[in-house]
């Protein structure tokens, strides 16, 4: 390697991976290629390398233009010159290299591109590439000391490099600073947008490599060639007016018609044409930028669909940025809230969340940056009205491009009904477990119980002769009916004593009101039945009768004090519920209003140690179960006070159809 | 009264299946209590038959008992098999029976019972809260039985027997 000479390096399979817009890896070979340029004779210091890539001649009147058409292919130039030397390259392949001029690199990127914020994203990946290969030549001590305004100069895989081995001390002076040509000249190659110049006459004078790619047609083929070979016919009238508005100085932007490929194929594109002047600023021709727009036209009828399928959907789909701004908004996200799109894009997300949950979407927030997507998260929103709703909502990160995250999209579900199901499945599964247990503890207890009552009424039996035992004995059943009474109330409310009967109502409870017959009189209360004749009704016996006597019992409870009670059955009628309804009234001390939230509670009781604080309870799971309903109304005002039990019991139990339907 | 004791000791030397007696009781036997003061005295020789049948031998026993002191003739079997075998020996006029048994439960002893011998009078006696679908069983083959719930008191289980 000749001292204070720059040197042609060549980039070879470079392997790019790409993550997140970010470059992890890089694996490839550079090879110190000076000699075997040199070897071609045609560039072997940085002058003929100069030339070779920016062209030689530097004066003339239209030098810049020329030294811009050269970089970009112009063949008169860089096939002379450049295609000689790859040429030469290939034919020699890696044979021509020798050891010790080919640094292999494979490194580790640890965090964005950042530093040249001026060069096309390629640009500046392939500058960091430089960078580190110029990094790892140092540490190989291949080179010690490189010039920092190197500049990298691709053409299609081979780049040139200048640098100053150490030793040198004048190297610095050497160093010949970037030209702005070489760096433009690299931009309109490697873009992939179809960069073309072309005279007056319409006739092509440069065609860079995205030219080639949209277009079909080499450099070769289509340079001198004229530009009306890219239009369809029936379009050759518009060249005609673009040439006059180039005339004019005028600019054309982002014009959008049809070009037609070597193959034939037409295809929509995209082109911006501006003038070319000289250095008199006399308008020599003009430059097209042209991008295939068939991709985009394709995308825009694929996004139309989507659009299409996103508002149809049932459930509300929202986009936000990062800010919580609302940037979209589907017909869903108007029947669940309530807001028209209009009204609502560009606010904040925050008008949809009940402020106490404000905090949440800090949250949802910082796992968007980071991110995450938020899966089926069930909270509460706030509807226009102000209705709060429940809802189940999913939330994307959304990228840009280079896998940016630059916002979120939002879809909610309205899980109200949901929720109201859930709840009431979990409390019928709560009643038949508990159902269950009672059943299982019912068992476990009742037969103990029924053993110690029979020991102790034969015990009590067989020591009669002691009355201090037979008085022991005595208290300690009496003790025993106290559990017994207790677990029938409480656990035998789930017994079923019986199959379903059909039974005359008003004969059942006249059963009932017999029973307590001494109770009333004690308690100096009267009792007015009115029985319309009612059909019969299909009950459980057993559990009718515990529903009428604990509420008639509690009945005879408030009216110590005597009073009046009145029972009466009639026919309802309804819709669906054809039934029976028995209204039980008295003239107690009724209830006040805060126990009347209470009352059907278990274990709720103001009878003291009297009450179990199981009746009510009781008496509405039976009533329940039934499929029928009960309610209480009372009054505590001094003079006008009572309770009215009002129990509704259809002809048909809902309760069993069902049952019967699932088997 | 002497004669009823006679009668009961008769019956336990015979000794029909497992029947359970026990010394302790006998003492008691002739009712001295206020409790005891049995309605069946007075039909001394046609004493009603009983027969009980529990898998828990504690309340199959004292159930017995009861039925003794008050001047029934009561057996026992623990088990649905064993109570059938004994029922064209023993004829009793009643059939005390649990519900929830293993083997044999209670409804299907009953409804054997009422096959062959219908004249028998059926108790079901129950202190499990969960077998009304062993009931729907008996239902549907078109029998009712009447079902006590345990904890019953011994005064009102002897009612049951008054009744006849």
């Amino acid at each position: 390697m000749r001292a204070g000479l720059p040197a042609a390096i060549e980039l070879r399979r470079v392997v790019e991976i790409l993550k997140r817009g970010q470059l992890v890896v890089e694996h490839g070979i550079v090879a110190e290629i000076t000699d075997a340029a040199a070897d071609c004779g045609d560039i072997v210091g940085a002058e003929n390398r100069q030339r070779a890539i920016a062209g030689p001649d530097q004066s003339g009147d239209s030098a810049q233009q020329r030294g811009f058409a050269r970089a970009i292919g112009s063949k008169d130039h860089i096939t002379a010159t450049g295609g000689k030397f790859r040429r030469d390259l290939s034919q020699r392949g890696e044979a021509a290299v020798k050891p010790g001029q080919i640094a292999e690199f494979n490194c580790k990127s640890t965090g964005h591109v950042r530093s040249i914020r001026d060069l096309s994203a390629r640009l500046r990946e392939r500058f960091w590439l430089l960078q580190t290969y110029i990094r790892q030549m140092a540490s190989k001590k291949l080179a010690q000391r490189i010039v920092k305004q190197s500049t990298p100069i691709f053409l299609r895989s081979t780049l040139i490099l200048e640098y100053s081995p150490v030793h040198s001390a004048s190297t610095r002076e050497d160093a010949v600073p970037p030209s702005p040509e070489y760096l433009l000249a690299a931009i309109v190659d490697s873009s992939d947008d179809a960069i073309v110049s072309k005279n007056l006459d319409g006739i092509i004078t440069s065609w860079n490599e995205g030219a080639r790619k949209i277009f079909g047609y080499t450099a070769a083929e289509i340079v001198g060639q004229s530009i009306l070979r890219l239009v369809p016919k029936e379009l050759q009238s518009e060249e005609a007016e673009i040439l006059r508005k180039l005339k004019a100085g005028e600019r054309i932007e982002h014009y959008e018609t049809v070009r037609v490929r070597k193959n034939g194929e037409k295809f929509p594109i995209s082109v911006t044409i501006s003038p070319i002047r000289d250095r008199t600023g006399r308008i020599i021709g003009g430059s097209k930028i042209g991008r295939d727009i068939g991709d985009r036209k394709r995308m825009d009828h694929s996004r139309f669909h989507l659009a299409a399928i996103v508002d149809s959907a049932d459930d509300a789909i929202i986009s936000k940025d990062l800010n919580g701004i609302i940037e979209s908004w589907n017909q869903g996200a108007y029947r669940l809230f309530g807001y028209t799109s209009e009204e609502i894009v560009g606010q904040s997300i925050l008008r949809l969340i009940p402020t106490e949950l404000h905090y949440e979407e800090d949250g949802i927030s910082r796992k968007l940056r980071a991110g995450e997507k938020i899966d089926h998260y069930e909270t509460i929103r706030k509807k226009k009205n102000g209705e709060l709703v429940e809802v189940s909502v999913t939330i994307s990160p959304i990228r840009d491009g280079s896998g940016k995250v630059i916002g979120a999209s939002k879809i909610a579900r309205d899980i109200s009904d949901r929720r109201h199901m859930e709840k009431t499945l979990i409390q019928s599964e709560k009643l038949a477990a508990t159902g269950r247990m009672a059943a299982a503890i019912a068992h476990e207890i009742n037969n103990p119980l029924e053993g110690l009552m029979n020991l102790i009424f034969l015990a009590r039996q067989s020591s009669s002769t002691n009355p201090k035992a037979q008085g022991y004995l005595l208290t300690a059943e009496n003790e025993l009916e106290r559990v017994s009474h207790i677990a029938r109330q409480t656990l035998g409310y789930y017994r079923d004593t019986g199959a379903p009967t059909e039974v005359h109502l008003h004969e059942l409870i006249e059963n009932v009101l017999t029973v307590y017959q001494s109770k009333f009189l004690a308690n100096g209360i009267t009792v007015a039945s009115s029985f319309d004749n009612l059909r019969k009704i299909s009950v459980s016996r057993g559990e009718m009768l515990q529903i009428f006597s604990n509420v008639i019992a509690n009945a005879i409870d408030a009216m110590a004090q005597g009073g009046k009670l009145n029972i009466s059955l009639r026919r309802t009628m309804a819709m669906r519920h054809d039934g029976i309804q028995v209204t039980i009234s008295d003239e107690g001390t009724g209830i006040s209003r805060e126990h009347l939230e209470r009352i059907f509670e278990p274990f709720f009781t103001t009878k003291g140690n009297l009450g179990t604080g199981i009746g009510l309870w009781v008496t509405k799971q039976l009533v329940e179960r039934r499929g029928g309903r009960i309610m209480i109304v009372s009054n505590t005002e001094t003079g006008k006070s009572g309770t009215t039990v009002t129990i509704d019991i259809p002809f048909d139990n809902p309760m069993r159809l069902r049952a019967e339907g699932a088997k | 009264m002497n004669n009823i004791q006679s009668v009961k000791a008769g019956t336990l030397d015979v000794g029909h299946g497992p029947i359970y007696f026990s010394d302790d009781w006998k003492p008691l036997f002739g009712g001295n209590s206020p409790d005891d003061a049995s309605p069946l005295e007075t039909t001394e020789l046609i004493k009603p038959r009983v027969l009980v049948v529990d898998d828990e031998k504690l309340i199959a026993d004292t159930c017995a008992q009861i039925l003794e002191n008050a001047g029934l003739d009561a057996r026992i079997a623990y088990e649905g098999w064993s109570a059938l075998e004994m029922l064209a020996a023993f004829k009793p006029d009643y059939l005390l029976t649990d519900v929830l048994m293993p083997g044999m439960n209670g409804v299907q002893l009953a409804i054997a019972v009422k096959k062959t011998f219908p004249d028998v009078n059926i108790l079901l006696f129950s202190g499990q809260a969960g077998i009304s679908e062993i009931l729907l069983e008996g239902h549907e083959q078109g029998y009712e039985f009447e079902l006590l719930a345990k904890p019953l008191h011994p005064s009102k289980l002897l009612e049951h027997f008054k009744k006849k």
